[in-house]
């Protein structure tokens, strides 16, 4: 199991007393498989991935179960908690843009991992980046990692970042809205993408969304949260078709839908 | 009986260095939007649909091209207060991120409060910002909150109360629902069909999501690289569409049967034969 969370419980502290944010989330993650975590703003579920990597505030108050490739996360130490930081699990996020300094050249910003923190040479960096750039679809990597997030789009940068969060080759990858921002058409490139390097590199999936539609027909398994509680977990073939809480229910009725469209006449 | 909204061969091209032909970001396009009715425009990022959100509203000069409201054409040249006014009362916009449009430090009624009292001084401004709060469905209590008190949906029914204090003729709404929950999302739909039927005000809704345009809109205009490949009646473009960049765009959307190969196999197909 690479990502196993039982019964946790998270508060944080403020003006009138502990706030209860996670309140006893039970899921797991194995090897090769996309799991969704589906839930509206304020659910948990980012609160969930960052408390899987202990990215949390010194304050915040944590109980429960929670390991990361058989590593305790919730009680460990701070040197193991930061080794599996930097090599078995890495996060990607929604905006790209914010991941990646403005005013450093692409090449640098991905390889600071690599060079930072595991000591390699720049050049053999860039060189291990540049394998990775082509892995993720990037073409012409060498005059890529020259320029600056500004001058690539939104799927581009995405590719970059994923790139970067490759570097160290990671079991587990936490994706926190990775494609909400892109266009319909990119985003599915992406996801196209984030499938295979899953069976590539038989990567464990925890992919959180706010769109039920997509974690349905997207994930293995889908997990929907709400105010902090796991309300269901249900294959992705069937929680569309037969959602089971009343909460999924309100969420696919909410979600707006497409009509059928008719065949194209001939 | 005269369109709310008439905007004819809106063109606007950006030079993107020197030496460099101009990039034609929107390229002849026309449509129009009567009382009451509601054209959704949808494309990608870059297709031109916020560019031509801003040459309506009078954020951005089209090059060439006029927009009219109530069948007076569009002062942009006009200085002064009494233009501006006309402006604002023409037409008013509301946008993706309503903390960007919100002035933090003021309360929801000093918000109302002061849009109202620029714009329509003789108005019974605490009559009229009760009338908003209903409209637009804010309970009473929230007067004194501030933007950072309120829900993501609460902060979106506030910019929109602020765009009606004015009584505008046009609505230009760009992607005034995409950051919100769907369950948010729902409601505010329902309020702006509510809005528009109610009070006759036509609607420009400039979003990236067909789903989400199919329950707001009357008409959908399709955009691509400037263009508008399709302009037709939204159950028209959602059930039968006749270009095949529409085609695309709806079957990118995620639902039953949808793999994400099949639509970047589609895209590529689409962007190799469109390559210039």
């Amino acid at each position: 199991m690479l990502l196993d969370i039982e019964n946790l419980h998270l508060s944080v502290p403020t003006a009138d007393g502990q706030r209860p944010i996670l309140r006893g989330v039970s899921l797991n993650v194995e090897a090769g498989e996309t799991v969704g975590l589906v839930g509206e703003s304020g659910s948990g579920k980012s609160t969930t991935a960052r408390a899987a990597l202990r990215l949390l505030p010194d304050d915040a108050e944590l109980s429960g179960r929670l390991t990361v490739c058989g590593h305790e996360m919730a009680g460990g130490d701070r040197a193991e908690i930061r080794a599996l930081r930097l090599g078995k699990a890495a996060m990607i996020f929604q905006e790209p843009r914010a991941v990646l300094n403005p005013v450093r050249r692409i090449g640098d910003s991905a390889t600071e991992r690599l060079v930072h923190v595991h000591g390699e040479s720049k050049a053999a960096a860039k060189k291990q980046l540049l394998g990775l750039f082509e892995e993720v679809g990037l073409r012409d990597g060498a005059r890529l990692m020259r320029m600056y997030p500004h001058q690539l789009s939104g799927g581009m940068l995405q590719r970059v970042v994923i790139a970067a969060a490759l570097s160290t080759n990671p079991q587990l990858l936490l994706a926190d809205e990775p494609t909400s921002a892109l266009d319909v058409t990119t985003q599915a490139e992406v996801l196209v993408l984030l499938r295979r390097l899953r069976r590539e590199r038989s990567l464990g999936v925890l992919f959180i969304t706010h769109d039920l539609h997509l974690a349905a027909a997207y994930c293995d398994r889908v997990y929907v949260m709400r105010e902090g509680i796991v309300v269901e977990h249900q294959p992705g073939a069937t929680i569309f078709t037969d959602p089971k809480h009343d909460y999924t229910r309100a969420l696919v009725a909410a979600a707006p839908e497409l009509p059928e469209r008719e065949e194209v006449r001939g | 009986m005269s369109e709310a909204l008439q905007a004819t061969g809106l063109t606007k091209s950006y030079r993107t260095g020197r030496g460099l032909s101009p990039v034609v970001v929107v390229d002849d396009v026309s449509f129009s939007v009567p009382p009451g009715g509601s054209l959704g425009v949808v494309g990608e990022s870059g297709s031109g649909k916020s560019t031509i959100a801003r040459m309506v509203v009078g954020l951005l000069k089209p090059d060439s091209g006029e927009v009219s409201v109530d069948g007076r054409k569009r002062p942009y040249r006009e200085r002064g207060n009494a233009a501006r006014l006309r402006r604002a009362k023409e037409i008013q916009m509301v946008f993706q991120d309503p903390y960007g449009s919100l002035d933090r430090r003021l309360s929801v009624e000093r918000a109302l409060r002061d849009v109202l009292s620029r714009l329509r001084p003789d108005a019974d401004i605490g009559r009229e910002v009760g009338d908003l709060m209903d409209r637009v469905g804010l309970a009473r209590q929230l007067l004194p909150s501030r933007p950072h008190q309120l829900s993501g949906g609460q902060r979106q029914r506030l910019a929109i109360a602020k765009a009606l204090a004015v009584a505008p003729s046009v609505l230009v709404l760009d992607e005034a629902v995409s950051a919100l929950d769907v369950s948010v999302q729902a409601q505010i739909l329902a309020l702006l069909n509510e809005i528009r039927h109610d009070l006759d005000v036509g609607l420009v809704f400039v979003s990236h999501d067909l789903a989400v345009v199919g329950e707001v809109s009357d008409e959908v205009l399709v955009m691509y690289r400037g263009k508008a490949v399709e302009h037709r009646p939204t159950a028209d473009v959602l059930r039968r569409p006749e270009h095949p960049y529409t085609e695309m765009l709806l079957s990118s959307a995620p639902g039953p049967g949808w793999e994400p190969e099949r639509v970047a196999e589609l895209r590529a197909k689409f962007t190799e034969t469109a390559a210039p």
